[in-house]
């Protein structure tokens, strides 16, 4: 149980509001850069290389891509069976030669942001990956010398969601900012899954396919239905979750992710289902809590 | 003059001793945690074995021959893993690789007994810590290269974690056992496995044992096994040794110095640990709890 919670300790979906109401879960669904789980789907990762985690080698970046593979894999069978179509492809930052990304994290975990529930610090961690994306906005290149019309004025996010998805025909583009921890436990986080005012992007600290692909559902509106101490958000009815899809992803950890599955909730979220029982009703309800992650994380 | 001279000694000691231990405290873990953690995460898949032969400048140095033998029983201790690990229906494959250079940086404190005495402070741990980034720093010029190895390299090494990301992008593996294998001295054996329950750094073994059977031990301890054999909670000592008589009589966990390995297993409760198993049996419960360790 206490492994379980570990690894459901790297899925967080990232307010970027810190009151304590309580929210409808369903209000992720069908909204943000990750909009509904079908079609072209491209995720561009980025390997961010930083003083305080480790530098990305060769294997750790061909491992972490074998990750990646394998949770498109999983996620694309997931939707054939579920009669819908999902073609993921994994773009990715930079060149064979220089494939990362330098720039400094301002925690040394990423974990220490959300361990107070202190949202500035979180704003923080929201700010490094602004920087990032400015910059790498500026390599990526339309044909012809085409550009993206100057206004309305959009964030480097946006811009980067835009333009890939012009140069891939996408429906959806998702932004995976990667950092090594080949040996440290530390957890994965969702921004702006739940705002309106910026592009959502996930921080990926592991690379662990269970943990990618539980990532990219919460970006296209999946609600964590795990018990316990890391669930950013405390739900009304979670017992019915556990009773009715107990092999739900969303629901507990997974060892071998091909055991896990995609049931009629998450489906509903990720808008492979266009109804829900109302007996469900209960598990939208959710409501953030104040503190997060308690010091057994360390 | 005398008697102040002593309660100024005794002030100082005082306040030593008293700093020391606002520095540190003991911390009760739950052996579960270190189930999949840290480099070597589960016994599974490619496994790197890396020995580093350490001795003094003058004193018990490492002669070809020695390391040979030594090396053989590396062999022998990694052949019975796999061999166990079969049993069971993992794939498992240990490749075994000594560095060609033995380091002359002897042991942390200068003597093995010096060095087990250090781990019991959290100031101590730090030096054996950093003693070993020191090996680990100096062995970078004598690495063999390997073809396999892919861009970005590590371009510095600044200590045992660099020296292991190294490696592992060398040999294309994810888990990496660092071993250093030291002599016994007139100190007698030095062995301890550290950073196995933290993330702060990287876990690693240090060894003057060599027979099969404990290299096993301790090379599973790093993949998050449990020893059944010093169970040290004093609390829970007689209950735990009893369930282990019970059920774990042969595990190599509860005997790490069996003469013949071949009599000796892997029980269900190390395999839950080392990742072989998805699940424990509930009974065992008492023997997840109660690990202490120091912390800062």
């Amino acid at each position: 149980m206490k492994n379980t919670l570990h690894y459901l300790a790297v899925i967080l979906i990232t307010i970027s509001c810190s009151s304590s109401k309580e929210i409808d879960a369903r209000w992720a669904r069908n909204r943000g850069a990750g909009k509904m789980l079908k079609g072209k789907t491209v995720v561009y990762n980025i390997f961010v290389d930083t003083k305080t985690t480790l530098y990305w080698t060769g294997f750790d970046i061909k491992s972490t891509k074998d990750s990646l593979n394998k949770s498109a894999e999983w996620l694309e069978d997931q939707a054939k069976k579920n009669g819908q179509e999902l073609d993921i492809e994994m773009m990715y930052y930079g060149t064979t030669v220089k494939p990362t990304f330098k720039k400094n994290i301002p925690y040394k975990h990423v974990y220490e942001a959300f361990s107070d529930g202190e949202f500035s610090k979180e704003s923080k961690l929201n700010k490094w990956v602004t920087g990032i994306l400015k910059k790498v906005n500026k390599t990526i290149k339309l044909p012809n010398g085409e550009k993206l019309p100057r206004k309305p004025k959009i964030s480097a996010g946006e811009a980067i969601v835009k333009k890939i998805k012009k140069l891939r025909q996408a429906d959806n583009v998702t932004i995976n900012i990667l950092v090594n921890n080949y040996y440290i436990s530390d957890i994965s986080a969702i921004f702006n899954a739940m705002s309106n005012e910026d592009t959502e992007f996930i921080i990926t600290s592991g690379k662990n396919p269970y943990n990618m692909s539980t990532l990219l559902l919460s970006v296209y509106g999946a609600q964590s239905l795990a018990d316990g101490a890391y669930n950013k958000y405390k739900i009304k009815n979670i017992q019915l979750a556990h009773t009715d899809f107990p092999n739900d992803i969303m629901v507990k950890y997974f060892n071998d992710i091909n055991q896990a599955e995609i049931n009629d909730y998450t489906a509903y979220l990720i808008g492979w289902k266009e109804n829900i029982d109302t007996k469900y009703v209960d598990l939208f309800k959710i409501e953030p809590k104040k503190k997060l992650l308690n010091d057994s994380y360390k | 003059m005398i008697a102040t001279n002593n309660l100024k000694k005794l002030l100082y000691s005082l306040i030593v001793i008293i700093t020391a231990l606002a520095c540190s405290s003991i911390k009760e873990i739950d052996n579960d945690w270190a189930r999949d953690r840290n480099i070597c995460k589960k016994l599974t898949g490619d496994v790197l074995v890396y020995t580093i032969f350490v001795s003094n400048k003058k004193l018990y140095p490492w002669d070809e021959n020695e390391m040979k033998i030594y090396l053989d029983s590396v062999k022998t201790a990694c052949n019975w893993i796999e061999s166990e690990a079969k049993k069971n229906g993992i794939s498992l494959n240990i490749k075994t690789i000594k560095h060609n250079k033995a380091s002359l940086k002897g042991a942390p404190g200068k003597s093995n007994e010096s060095a087990m005495k250090m781990l019991q402070s959290m100031q101590g741990l730090t030096k054996v810590n950093k003693h070993y980034d020191g090996i680990s720093k100096k062995m970078k010029t004598s690495v063999v290269k390997q073809k396999t190895a892919l861009k970005p390299y590590v371009k510095k090494i600044k200590g045992k974690q660099s020296f292991a990301a190294m490696l592992r992008n060398q040999h294309q593996c994810e888990s990496v056992v660092l071993l250093f294998a030291h002599k016994r001295d007139k100190g007698g054996h030095i062995a301890f496995s550290l950073n196995t329950l933290n993330n702060s750094d990287i876990e690693y073994l240090v060894t003057s044992f060599d027979n099969p059977s404990m290299i096993s031990y301790q090379i599973l301890e790093l993949f998050g096994a449990a020893s059944l054999r010093h169970p040290n909670n004093p609390r829970k000592q007689s209950a735990i040794a009893e369930h282990v008589k019970k059920h774990f009589k042969d595990d190599i966990m509860a005997n790490p110095m069996v003469s013949r390995i071949e009599e000796a297993n892997i029980g269900d409760f190390t395999q839950y640990l080392i990742g072989w198993k998805n699940e424990y049996d509930p009974i065992h419960k008492i023997l997840m709890k109660g690990k202490r360790v120091r912390v800062k």
